[in-house]
């Protein structure tokens, strides 16, 4: 894949995001004129509710839109690579499980806001540790990772159905809709966090791409090129499941980005982890911000989980994809 | 082949057997169990819990001393026959059709009240409930005191003005009522409107800017919690435009009190309701 080539293609997914960023500003639950927001766009001072609309709902649910996007897309190129396996995706290791254990709980015992998604990411890391004691023991075989990642998922899956076996009614409706995952601004601050949190390390991660592509020859190769495979793993595995551990405990479980995002750019730019991890991100950064507009505006004033239209829209995408796809592009 | 026909024959026999005494017109029943707490409340409001065998887990507190046959979720059957009710008491918004269905086919007596959507619902319930437990005159007694009770109220609060309620009973995501629930009765006898009021269904997932865009005069929070740092009307500060903001009226009420659809905790809920609408008034 030659430099042209490459450039014009993150031209593209720019240019794609900004209009992304665009139609997430003008559209959403309510309906303002486009005047309107232009106005309150060039004038952020002033007040007025399509003022408090814009600032305080549009733009902190485009910042998570295109954080959680980027990060889950991001992410399960990560996963892809180093377990080298075309099912893997962010949540194949059992991170959304240990989240949805935090948020299960939290919402039973009666807590909101900061504390449960403090609870959510403990939820993450926990399953993130476990992961990596369970498969330390087996020097990081890909098996042992993705074994001990299913079975931790059904082990905190089966917790939460526990939980939804004793909890009262009104508990086990609101974690259920918690789990379809939504991207509703509940508070700015936190979603400023996140931002903080996941964007700084997806710039950290998109420098290792040399590496990702050592790791996907496999370990042995990887050796012989000169990477201490074992380590690099740890270290993506570790840096991943932060970045996704953050993205569940903000938005709850979104299905589907991190899985089919990686396959739709690699069919584009090819298997080239330098170029595909950036792309990838843009990409899941669009994909997830129009998703979140559609969620939006399909049965205003109604609005649907994201994590259900990118379900739905990404698994009718990628059933097309993989009929029409040769056998290097799905791996 | 003789063994599967021996098994058919003893279960056959069971059926027409029954070991659970049925209930006929005039007896009163012995044994009850109820299956929702609201239920299992009005059983206690009209003097009959000595006849009360079983309740759901969850459950007031004076009911604490009774036998659990699980939760509204998860009943388990077992313990209920063994428990040998005559009357099994159900809710239809509540139970489950099928443990409903399958306590039916073990040949017991169940009675499934109507999920109370209306004040007159749900004082026809009581009434009924009373006739069936033989405290008829008890029961209408009571629902003639609260009717009394919430007319007195309305009459005192006929010359304000409506007001136009947001009822959030999810922060996130944020999930409100339309006008088919038993809370919206509260706002109705308040003489408010529910601005979510025609919505298609009952417990609606909408858009947070819309209820920006609607602007409600009082914000109601349903949620159980004390520790007031991560407290779900946090959501609304800032949100200076909306009127229930301006006007510092944005309410956070217990699930207990809102939730328990008999006549005697609507009277309470409604007080509450209309403490938190126009203060001063009761």
């Amino acid at each position: 894949m030659n430099r042209n080539k490459v450039f014009l293609i993150f031209i593209i997914l720019g240019l794609g995001l900004l209009a992304a960023v665009f139609l997430a500003l003008i559209t959403g639950g309510a309906t303002i004129s486009l005047s309107m927001v232009i106005d309150a766009l060039i004038h952020p001072q002033k007040a007025g509710i399509a003022h408090t609309i814009l600032w305080r709902l549009r733009i902190p649910r485009a910042i998570m839109g295109i954080t959680v996007g980027a990060g889950l897309a991001g992410c399960g190129v990560i996963f892809q690579a180093i377990l080298r396996n075309p099912l893997a995706e962010p949540y194949t290791l059992g991170v959304s499980g240990g989240g949805a254990l935090g948020a299960a709980i939290s919402i039973c015992l009666g807590i909101s806001g900061f504390p449960m998604v403090g609870m959510c990411f403990a939820g993450c890391c926990s399953s993130m540790i476990l992961v990596y004691g369970i498969s330390s023991i087996k020097n990081f075989s890909n098996t042992v990772l993705i074994l001990s990642g299913v079975i931790l998922s059904f082990l905190f899956s089966s917790t939460v159905m526990l939980i939804f076996a004793l909890a009262r009614t009104r508990d086990v409706h609101n974690t259920i809709m918690w789990l379809m995952g939504n991207l509703s601004p509940i508070n700015t601050t936190l979603i400023n966090i996140t931002a903080l949190i996941v964007v700084p390390l997806l710039v950290i991660l998109i420098p290792f791409g040399r590496d990702l592509n050592l790791l996907s020859l496999g370990e042995e190769k990887a050796l012989h090129l000169g990477l201490d495979a074992q380590k690099a793993k740890v270290f993506f595995f570790i840096i991943a499941s932060i970045i996704t551990g953050a993205c569940v405990a903000v938005s709850g479980i979104i299905s589907f980005v991190g899985l089919i995002i990686p396959h739709f750019v690699r069919r584009a730019i090819g298997p080239n982890h330098q170029v595909l991890l950036p792309a990838s991100m843009l990409a899941g950064a669009i994909f997830l911000l129009l998703c979140d507009i559609f969620a939006q505006v399909i049965i205003r004033p109604l609005e649907l989980p994201v994590g259900v239209i990118t379900g739905i829209a990404g698994a009718l995408f990628f059933i097309g994809f993989l009929i029409n796809s040769k056998d290097w592009e799905i791996m | 082949m003789q063994i599967l026909k021996k098994i058919c024959c003893f279960f056959i026999l069971l059926f027409f057997i029954g070991p659970y005494p049925c209930l006929s017109e005039g007896i009163l029943p012995q044994r009850i169990i109820s299956l929702a707490p609201s239920i299992t409340r009005e059983v206690y409001a009209l003097g009959s819990d000595a006849l009360l065998v079983g309740v759901t887990y969850y459950r007031p507190k004076y009911a604490l001393s009774k036998e659990i046959v699980g939760t509204l979720t998860e009943l388990n059957i077992e313990k209920i026959v063994m428990l040998k009710p005559t009357l099994v008491l159900a809710s239809k918004g509540c139970n489950k059709e099928k443990d409903v269905y399958k306590l039916k086919s073990l040949g017991m007596h169940v009675k499934v009240f109507d999920e109370g959507k209306t004040f007159e619902g749900l004082c026809n319930s009581f009434i009924e409930l009373g006739v069936l437990l033989g405290k008829e005159q008890r029961a209408k007694k009571l629902v003639d005191n609260v009717v009394k009770q919430v007319n007195l109220i309305q009459n005192s609060i006929k010359s304000r003005a409506g007001k136009r309620i947001f009822w959030q009973v999810s922060s996130n995501p944020i999930i409100t009522i339309n006008n088919n629930t038993f809370a919206s009765e509260f706002i109705r006898l308040a003489g408010c409107t529910n601005i979510f009021g025609n919505m298609p269904n009952r417990y609606p997932h909408v858009n947070i800017e819309e209820v920006i865009s609607r602007n409600p005069d009082v914000i109601v929070i349903v949620a159980d919690m004390d520790d007031s740092s991560s407290s779900p009307a946090n959501l609304w500060r800032g949100f200076a435009h909306i009127e229930a903001v301006k006007k510092a009226s944005v309410f956070i009420i217990h699930p207990d009190n809102v939730c328990q659809p008999t006549p005697l905790m609507f009277l309470e809920g409604y007080k509450t309701i209309i403490n938190l609408l126009y203060p001063g008034v009761i």
